[in-house]
């Protein structure tokens, strides 16, 4: 058929699901740019007949696609479906195998092996490097170039998921000006990751500014953000000062990254709120949001009043001696 | 003769009324002893569910609950047909399963006698679901016998605990949790004399304490962190070490458990040896199973915080002891050197608001407070002088 270049079996086979979400993304856009209808279906909700359906010839000849996601989990009624497709495929069809790898409907897969599709690997990234050259690719997917520096800073703070990488690197990717993507864009994005609102009354509260603190503590609440965050963003702060005073002044920000679990950028922060708390005014405040997050979740029956009587203490605390 | 009772560590108050009333049962009327509904409470380790299910054993067995015959064991494993265990992990006990509960229980007992159905956490019953238990209650003339199980009867709707006869557990002592290590356990006597003292009446707990040598290492640290509260950025650190630990603790238990459920859950669905996969329905099933796992295991992790907190207060209780000049009563003994130099350093009323502390924290810990703030708010307090 005319504008047909792909072929007629992908296989996507491997562990890691944020592979394999990437490397579908590129096969339904090439589907796109040909027309293709395309059906999807979850291999655990197939019932009988559904991929039969799905595969039978059409009556248009048009140019259509079959993705089955989650292949090891499909039922054993269903699988004769796929078999008998795979020794008389129709020309105009390309379908895509997603499967997780494993023993687990190892059969079904080796028969599909053996018709020799396209095996795209998505197997379970484990070293630094690897993860690194996966954000890289997802930059260049989204047309954006970014700095070593910046690729580094993304790994170490979101390498343990890949699809939360994977998210955060489209949100980057949309919201950084134009030009090379540095670290300080990486920074400024995970500023704004956890609940902006919640920190924005964290960051008043922590600098003494009971004002500005109950201002935006009431818009916060007015645009939905849950009284739970806003605890939970102004305990965050208080533990980052509480951890950076058990540290040396000497020692640079970048060497206690790893040991606090902290990024460098937070570090410093930290080290300029200090100047102005003590360690007798940040167990007062810590006690405070203590008891608002008990507050909140339902020890009191007018949760904002406990919020607004949790950050009256903790700037009342600051500047202490 | 052995008898289901024996192992009813320190409760011989309730084996009497427990034993008069097997013995009415066998006219197998209703009458002033044997009544349909009953509740036993007390705290939590002094093994109120444990004394239902040898109640249960007893009123079904041809023997009075010998312990050893077929009617027993399977009472016991929940493979009898006249004896419905009712165990939750989830947090609420829901209207739909106690109907569902009452259409299985709705037929006469299948070998004459009674049928029993032990509920063991009756607190969790949800209002609604109390009262459908109610109407079954109330029921006259069915040979059904009732046996709620709750902390204190106060977590007993109280139209349901009016209708039953309240049987109320103590705190077994000291002597009593130890001889059981010792005996049923076969656990060293120091070790039992140890695990009795610190666990404080609890008999499963001091069992788990006695055989787990890494359970007994977390509570070696958890204890030493009243001592490690130096400064804030240790206070802070000291909260870390505790969550993390009754983190692991709670995990280790329920990482295996939650493996073998879904497994179990698979194999229903037909995935065999041979490589078959499972039928429809078998992946949405186990997705579902695991949603569940993930809420009984933030549960647990609550439990393990709590259970770390009651160490925690332990030390301090001891101080206050030896500030008061009882040292003879301590619990941990074998950190006696540390808590009499703290109980010499501090005085004795910073000790009692340190120990309300620490239950204000469990209290909202219950009320599902965050864990870390929580413990992070409580660490600044113990290290108050
Ligand atoms: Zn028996």
């Amino acid at each position: 058929m005319k504008g047909v270049t792909m072929n007629p079996f992908y296989l996507l086979l491997g562990s890691e699901g944020a592979l394999a979400d990437r490397a579908l993304a590129k096969l339904q856009a090439q589907l796109k740019e040909e027309k293709a209808e395309f059906t999807t279906i979850d291999a655990s909700d197939a019932l009988v007949g559904d991929i039969a359906d799905a595969l039978a010839p059409s009556l248009f000849s048009e140019r259509r696609a079959l993705i089955i996601k989650d292949l090891q989990d499909l039922p054993e009624d269903s699988k004769a479906e796929v078999t008998r497709y795979l020794d008389q495929p129709d020309p105009t069809m390309t379908v895509i195998f997603v499967h997780k790898g494993g023993v687990k409907g190892k059969a079904l897969l080796d028969a599909i092996k053996k018709i020799k599709p396209e095996i795209i690997p998505c197997d379970a990234i484990k070293k630094e490097s690897e993860k690194e050259d996966f954000v890289k690719g997802l930059f260049q997917d989204a047309g954006r170039k970014a700095t070593p520096g910046a690729i580094k800073a993304m790994v170490g703070a979101l390498g343990t998921d890949l699809r939360e990488l994977q998210s955060a690197v489209s949100q980057i990717a949309l919201d950084a000006p134009a030009g090379a993507i540095d670290e300080a864009m990486v920074d400024k994005f995970h500023q704004g990751r956890i609940e902006t609102t919640g920190f924005d009354v964290a960051d008043a509260t922590i600098d003494g500014n009971l004002p500005v603190a109950l201002i935006t503590l009431r818009s916060a609440l007015e645009t939905g953000t849950d009284p739970v965050m806003v605890t939970s963003a102004i305990a965050s702060s208080l533990r980052s000062l509480a951890k950076v005073s058990g540290t040396n002044r000497g020692t640079k920000s970048f060497e206690l990254a790893g040991q606090l679990g902290m990024a460098p950028w937070q570090i410093d922060k930290a080290r300029r709120q200090l100047q102005s708390w003590t360690p007798r005014g940040i167990a007062t405040a810590v006690e405070a949001i203590a008891k608002a997050d008990a507050d909140v979740k339902g020890a009191s029956s007018d949760p904002i009043f406990a919020l607004e009587k949790a950050l009256q203490t903790i700037t009342a605390a600051h500047g202490q001696r | 003769m052995t008898s289901v009772f024996d192992h009813l560590v320190g409760q011989e108050h309730i084996i009497e009324i427990l034993e008069g009333a097997v013995a009415a049962s066998r006219t197998g009327e209703e009458s002033q002893e044997m009544t349909h509904a009953w509740v036993f409470t007390g705290p939590p380790g002094s093994g109120r569910s444990s004394a239902a299910v040898a109640f249960a054993q007893a009123l079904i067995c041809p023997n009075n609950g010998c312990g050893t015959c077929n009617d027993c064991n399977s009472a016991k494993t929940h493979g009898h047909p006249d004896v419905e265990i009712i165990r939750t992990e989830g947090l609420s006990i829901k209207v739909e399963e106690v109907r569902e509960l009452l259409t299985r229980v709705a037929w006469a007992p299948s070998m004459g006698g009674w049928r029993v159905v032990v509920m063991e956490d009756a607190d969790r019953l949800t209002e609604s679901a109390a009262n459908a238990l109610l109407k079954a209650i109330e029921e006259p003339g069915t040979r059904t016998v009732w046996l709620l199980c709750a902390p204190t009867l106060h977590d007993v709707l109280p139209t349901i605990r009016s209708r039953c006869r309240h049987l109320q557990l103590r705190t077994p002592s000291l002597e009593a949790v130890t001889n059981v290590l010792i005996n049923r356990d076969h656990i060293a006597p120091g070790m039992a004399d140890f695990a009795a003292r610190v666990s404080q009446g609890h008999i499963g707990r001091a069992k788990y304490l006695a055989i787990n040598e890494s359970v007994r290492s977390s509570r070696k640290t958890i204890m030493q962190l009243p001592l490690q509260l130096g400064s804030l950025a240790a206070a802070f650190q000291a909260a870390q070490t505790l969550v993390d630990l009754a983190t692991a603790e709670a995990n280790a238990v329920s990482d295996e458990r939650d493996e073998k459920e879904v497994e179990k859950l698979q194999e229903a669905y037909g995935k065999g040896a041979t490589g078959r996969g499972m039928a429809t329905g078998g992946a949405k099933a186990v997705k579902e199973l695991e949603k569940e796992q993930k809420s009984r295991s933030t549960r647990m992790v609550r439990d393990s915080i709590d259970g770390a907190l009651l160490d925690i207060a332990t030390f301090y209780r001891d101080a206050m002891m030896v500030q008061s000049g009882n040292i003879d009563s301590m619990i941990n003994t074998d950190m006696r050197e540390q808590i009499e130099s703290y109980a010499a350093s501090s005085p004795s009323h910073s000790t009692i608001n340190k120990i309300n502390a620490i239950m204000e924290a469990r209290e909202n810990l219950a009320r599902n407070s965050a864990p870390l703030v929580t413990c992070e708010a409580l660490m600044c307090q113990l290290a108050r002088k």
